[in-house]
């Protein structure tokens, strides 16, 4: 009996192509399912960090309003300014663009038009501290820490963990402060 | 009230105030319901005026004592937001506003139309 190597070796041939693409398209469809993985994981924290800092922005430009007014009045103004902003932004929860678009709007417009707030309420005794006069540089201090504290409040808010102690924490800041 | 909502607020008279056409606008939606209490957003709604705009006229109004502003009376927690402040006409600065609105509408009118019929709370 005449042995067929040839058509022996070509079956070895054609059995090793198939198991090689089997693995080669294993590969791949692992290698796209790591990718994929990747890429859904790295878009949500990209997605995620990018609504983080437009949530922040109005905030920021709020805080660069409140530093155009007289000393005195940063603290009340932007303690108003931020209650409004809040008020107006929990009307749009859920859509991040609308919330960036509209506060910033109102943020920029107050950063326009804050000097013009400041000319208006200086030396009239509407909204300043009773407390005693301080120096420019203690308004600031109060004006960056309200800023912080109003921070950690919309945060709080935006995360829907409004506690009564967290609150109580954050006034008590402000009070021990002023 | 915390300490740093106490003003110190003398009663006087209220002060004339230059009565632009914006300013008009903004008169005219506190006028819409003269002893209600406006906030800021609200008040930028109805005048289609922006916040640049709007809140250096309120201050002027304010002190000029036309309107007076007061923090809202709520419990920060069950509202889940800081208590915003809302702004009021006095009862000085009502019948200015009236008196204000009357005239700027009397000095753009064409001489020969009728005048225009009078805006519930807003002319005398």
């Amino acid at each position: 009996m005449i042995h067929n190597w040839t058509a022996t070796s070509t079956h070895i041939w054609t059995a090793g192509v198939a198991i090689g693409s089997f693995l080669a398209a294993l590969l791949l469809a692992v290698l796209a399912l790591a990718f994929w993985s990747f890429k859904e994981a790295a878009g949500g924290l990209i997605a995620k960090e990018a609504e983080g800092r437009l949530e922040r922005l109005p905030h920021a430009l709020l805080v660069l309003a409140a530093r155009r007014l007289p000393a005195d009045l940063q603290a009340p103004l932007y303690e108003e300014w931020f209650a409004e902003l809040c008020h107006r932004l929990r009307r749009n929860d859920g859509l991040p663009i609308t919330r960036a678009v509209v506060g910033i709007k109102y943020a920029l417009g107050l950063l326009v038009g804050a000097h013009k707030v400041g000319e208006a309420l200086a030396n009239t005794g509407l909204r300043t501290p009773t407390t005693p006069r301080r120096s420019q540089a203690t308004y600031t201090k109060w004006l960056f820490r309200y800023a912080r504290v109003f921070l950690s409040t919309a945060e709080l808010i935006q995360r829907d963990e409004w506690r009564r102690d967290a609150v109580r924490r954050l006034h008590k800041e402000i009070e021990g402060d002023a | 009230m915390s300490r740093l909502d106490r003003v110190r607020y003398t009663r006087r008279m209220a002060e004339p105030v230059n009565v632009t056409v914006t300013v008009a606008k903004v008169i005219r939606g506190l006028l819409e319901d003269p002893t209600g209490e406006h906030y800021g957003f609200a008040l930028m709604e109805r005048t289609k005026l922006g916040s640049g705009t709007l809140y250096p006229i309120l201050a002027r109004l304010e002190a000029a004592r036309w309107i007076e502003s007061c923090r809202e009376d709520i419990d920060p927690v069950a509202e889940k937001r800081p208590p915003r402040r809302y702004y009021r006409l006095t009862p000085d600065g009502l019948a200015y506003s009236r008196q204000a609105l009357a005239e700027l509408s009397a000095a753009v009118s064409l001489p020969w139309l009728p005048a225009r019929p009078a805006i519930e709370g807003g002319t005398a």
